[in-house]
């Protein structure tokens, strides 16, 4: 079988088509490496500007919550208003549609206070009196002579239990 | 006329296709999924078990995989929901799953076996215990076992803490586990001259009043306390048996031994009793390594669940290395028989129910202690 022969004309073929490819490659690959690094820069500088905006948004929606439990801790060390403690925190919850419960602790861990919602379906007498003294959120917090304030920040709308808080739902 | 192609060539691309064919199909990740109730009330079980299955993903991945091959990690939450539970197994089929992680309850496991086996996929559970997965040829294998907790509570109660009453509280929301549990308990006490003095259930969906169930179980005045359920749970009745002064012994089962039970019970369970095959101060090397990186990368000590379910993933990565055919891994892993677990072998027999030994703890400053 005769062996197939390059002539001239194939092989001038095949150079002018590298004369005209290699440019195009060479070119091609150093815009994609510029387009890359242009587009990972825009990425960035959106996500930069995503977070800011949730963090920023996060910290409005939080402020409310926080205000509740500021005003928590105002009466729950005021002695006057202590008798009328439960009460108040049933309302704030109630209120405030952003805790399924709140409970005030006293320097040991007990739960002294309660108030909960009744999505909750948390049974009052059940937590009242227990020990949380080894939940994380506990722990981890400097001891301090004053009555501590325990916030459980239940987001109603994921319906997820914290094992540590032990939320029932 | 064109001039036809050289069979060379075509042979050539043919070679060619095949083997870019075979690296499209090298690169493939192996899917593995996990199904565990990572919300509610038992999703201690649940997220601690993603936690240990996630990380044993990392580790083999970073040691290059399974052959080559990438584990790509399907975590669902079957809500402790047995229709979830059936829906998420009908999903793991479609999705290509080679095996599952799970169910983490035996509800859960007993909603989704019959899924399994239809479509010969293998699920291998870290925790299910209940008796009725034993001694079964099907697509279900698991690594917890239960047969022998029970038993020894009940030994170790009468021969040796010679107490011969006790009082059963158990869940019926995980009722295959539960239920299966309290009977063997209940025939193991009778057998040994032991009495069950009252039994309480409670839904864990809805407990209602666990301080009156409480009551209810000291006013016949057991001599100890067995409860079956949760960790969430079995804290909270511990937390009312101490509101209420009581000091008769208490023994929890193995489902109650994670983090959330020493967490959620405070100091209202120290000196409770459990039966474990986990021993978190283990000083085996294989743990300690495990047991760090999990610490570090999650902030909690591993449980029996996160322990159990790296050992899972570890156990199907392994066979899919000696046989990367999906279809035998069961007969693979039976085949295979003994494995190395974190902190000893794990052995599984013809049917895949597993044989590991186990150890009584005591809780002690809010730490599962090993008593013998």
């Amino acid at each position: 079988m005769p062996t197939p022969k390059t002539g001239l004309k194939q092989g001038l073929a095949l150079f002018t088509l590298a004369a005209i490819l290699l440019p195009i490659v060479v070119i091609g690959i150093m815009l994609l490496t510029y387009h890359e690094r242009t587009t990972l820069n825009d990425i960035n500088r959106q996500n930069v500007r995503m977070a800011t905006a949730i963090r920023d948004d996060v910290n409005t929606f939080l402020e409310a919550p926080l205000r509740t439990v500021s005003s928590v801790a105002q009466f729950s060390l005021d002695s006057d208003a202590a008798a009328h403690l439960d009460g108040l925190l049933v309302r704030m919850v109630e209120g405030s549609g952003f805790y399924e419960s709140i409970m005030v602790l006293d320097k040991d861990g007990i739960v002294r206070s309660l108030g909960a919602s009744n999505d909750a379906r948390l049974n009052r007498s059940d937590y009242l009196g227990i020990d949380l003294s080894r939940a994380d959120h506990i722990n981890q917090r400097p001891t301090a002579a004053a009555p501590r304030l325990v916030r459980h920040l239940h987001f109603a709308p994921h319906r997820k239990a914290d094992p540590v808080t032990d939320t029932p739902l | 006329m064109p001039r036809p192609i050289p069979r060379v060539t075509i042979v050539l691309m043919a070679v060619l296709t095949a083997l870019v064919l075979a690296a499209c199909r090298k690169n493939e990740p192996v899917r593995i999924g996990f199904v565990g109730g990572l919300t509610g009330r038992s999703g201690d079980l649940g997220t601690a078990g993603r936690d240990g299955a996630l990380l044993a993903v990392d580790v083999i991945n970073a040691s290059g995989g399974i052959n080559g091959r990438r584990i790509e990690l399907i975590v669902r939450d079957d809500q402790s929901n047995s229709e979830e539970a059936k829906r998420i197994a009908r999903e793991m089929v479609n999705s290509h799953a080679v095996a599952v992680v799970g169910p983490m309850t035996s509800a859960m496991a007993e909603a989704a076996i019959p899924l399994s086996n239809a479509a010969k996929l293998l699920m291998l559970s870290p925790t299910a215990a209940s008796y009725d997965f034993n001694a079964k040829d099907d697509y279900f294998l698991h690594l917890n076992l239960n047969n022998d907790t029970a038993t020894a509570t009940a030994d170790r109660l009468v021969s040796g803490l010679g107490i011969k009453s006790c009082a059963l509280v158990y869940d019926t929301a995980n009722h295959a586990y539960t239920r299966s549990s309290a009977e063997a308990f209940k025939r193991e006490l009778a057998a040994r001259g032991g009495v069950v003095t009252s039994e309480q259930t409670f839904n864990s969906k809805d407990p209602g009043s666990l301080l009156e169930l409480t009551k209810t179980v000291l006013a016949r005045k057991p001599g100890s306390i067995f409860i079956i359920a949760g960790a969430v749970d079995s804290a909270m009745i511990c937390q009312q048996l101490k509101k209420i002064g009581s000091t008769v012994p208490v023994f929890v089962a193995e489902w109650a031994g994670s983090c959330a039970f020493l967490k959620t019970g405070g100091n209202s369970v120290s000196n409770v009793f459990i039966f474990q095959h986990f021993n978190s101060d283990s000083r085996s090397p294989a743990f300690s390594d495990f047991k760090n990186s999990f610490t570090r990368r999650f902030g909690d000590e591993p449980d029996y669940a996160a322990t159990y379910s790296y050992e899972a993933v570890a156990i199907i990565a392994e066979a899919l290395k000696k046989n990367p055919d999906p279809s035998q891994l069961k007969q693979t892993i039976i085949g295979i028989g003994q494995f190395k677990g974190l902190q000893g072998s794990i052995a599984l027999d013809r049917f895949g129910d597993p044989q590991r030994p186990f150890s009584m703890m005591q809780v002690r400053n809010g730490r599962f202690a090993l008593v013998e």
